[in-house]
């Protein structure tokens, strides 16, 4: 039998990873990659919640959709993030974020 | 077994997912953010989720990994282009305060938050897509009138005329008795066959209580009281106390819980299947599913205009090297 306390746990300890490759990494595509982890960490949870309520008052159907949603949205940053990613290496040469082209991105 | 696996695969996703963030070469950093999203993949399918499993392997394996393959490759980064490491210090700094995000976010589970009420006791799920148990239609058919769990809990079996009185009510009037007799006879069953001869509660019953009270398959929990209410009713038809009599025995309540879970007829919960999911897609949530789909060819539209090369159809170039992306 599974535990809401374990999925708390996994949960807060991915996000937290997640939060760590974004504050220490400077290369960009790690960085995206860390806050695909963020997004998982939540949806892991979300998963869940919903299943924990379903059945009160309804199905746990709402914390389903909203997941379907997020994982709808995470495939639509990860395009537009890899594609600035993209702009940004033709314009300095690098994936760095720290990078001096970096910080002049203009479209 | 399941708790094992739960365990395992939480084990194997939060290691792959150090890996990834710490790796330097952002091909192996694909490759274990994979093996992360895979275990949890895993989870879902653990917690009843078949459908968002399938999701996550399809849209993040397939799509958004792919994706990150695709670019890394693209790129073709040489070591020099990968940026620098940042200081020691700052990868301390951050350690540390991704350490306090993880306190702060499982606080609910160090400070001894309770999560009754829609768990077990002790926080598990209650265990889904399994059949309804006869003693849990008892319970709620007891429930159901007007009886609270330590009312049902508090019946002494072998105290007073049955049919005279339901606990907590005084007096009755002869026609008040006749009809709390019917009532007091499901209780009386209900009492025999989930309260063990001290008066305690069969082990596992509570858990059974909340999942029935919250099930979605209605219907199996009132087709099973509809055959309770049957049987009560042959039992004050004719032979009712050579019945009640009757069920003292082990052997003789054993023959009528058989005969009884013959006659249910118990489907299972569908939580989280393709079913259960489609019905309410495209019914409550269809304005939700397709303004994600509008954000998903706004962001088509945002990908070409930001991966566009300046000049008309790559035809003027200025001589640099064909790296980071085709012409359009």
């Amino acid at each position: 039998m599974i535990g809401v306390q374990g999925v708390y746990l996994l949960s807060a300890a991915l996000f937290s990873i997640g939060v760590y490759g974004v504050l220490s990494r400077r290369n960009l595509l790690i960085v995206l990659m860390s806050v695909e982890l963020m997004l998982n960490a939540g949806n892991l949870l979300l998963c869940a919640m919903a299943r924990m309520h379903a059945g009160v008052g309804g199905d746990g159907e709402g914390g389903q959709t909203l997941i379907l949603m997020s994982m709808a949205v995470a495939a639509c940053e990860v395009a537009v993030g890899l594609s600035i990613v993209i702009a940004l290496f033709r314009h300095s040469r690098s994936v760095d974020i720290s990078s001096p082209g970096a910080t002049q991105l203009r479209g | 077994m399941a708790g094992f696996l739960f365990w395992l695969f939480g084990a194997i996703a939060v290691i792959c997912a150090i890996l990834c963030v710490t790796r330097r070469n952002p091909v192996y950093g694909a490759f274990f953010l994979l093996l992360t999203l895979g275990s949890v993949a895993v989870e879902f399918l653990l917690m009843h989720s078949p459908f968002i499993a399938a999701m996550q392997i399809i849209l993040y394996a397939g799509a958004i990994v792919v994706l990150f393959v695709f670019v890394i490759m693209l790129l073709s980064l040489k070591a020099e282009e990968l940026g620098e490491e940042p200081p020691m210090t700052t990868k301390a700094g951050a350690a540390v305060l991704a350490s306090c995000i993880f306190v702060l976010l499982s606080l609910p589970v160090f400070s001894g938050q309770s999560f009754a009420g829609k768990t077990t006791e002790d926080g598990k799920f209650i265990e889904l897509n399994e059949p309804v148990k006869l003693k849990t239609i008892f319970k709620v058919v007891a429930m159901r009138r007007g009886l609270s769990v330590e009312d049902v809990k508090n019946i002494k079996i072998q105290e007073g005329p049955i049919g005279n009185a339901a606990p907590g009510a005084q007096e009755f009037s002869p026609a008040e008795r006749k009809r709390n007799r019917a009532r007091y006879d499901v209780m009386y069953l209900a009492s025999v066959l989930c309260v063990d001869d001290k008066g305690e509660w069969t082990p596992g019953v509570r858990d059974e209580l909340v999942l029935s009270m919250g099930l979605t398959d209605h219907d199996a929990i009132d087709n099973g009281i509809e055959e309770v209410e049957q049987s009560m009713k042959s039992v004050e038809d004719g032979k009712g106390s050579k019945a009640r009599n009757g069920l003292e025995s082990a052997a003789a309540r054993k023959t009528v819980l058989d005969s009884m879970k013959r006659k249910i007829k118990v489907r299972s919960a569908r939580y989280g299947s393709l079913e259960h999911f489609v019905d309410f897609l495209y019914s409550r949530y269809i304005v939700a599913f397709e303004l994600v789909s509008i954000l998903i060819f706004a962001a088509i539209a945002g990908v070409l205009v930001l991966a566009r090369r300046k000049g008309f159809m790559g035809l003027e170039t200025d001589g640099e090297e064909r790296r980071g992306g085709m012409y359009l």
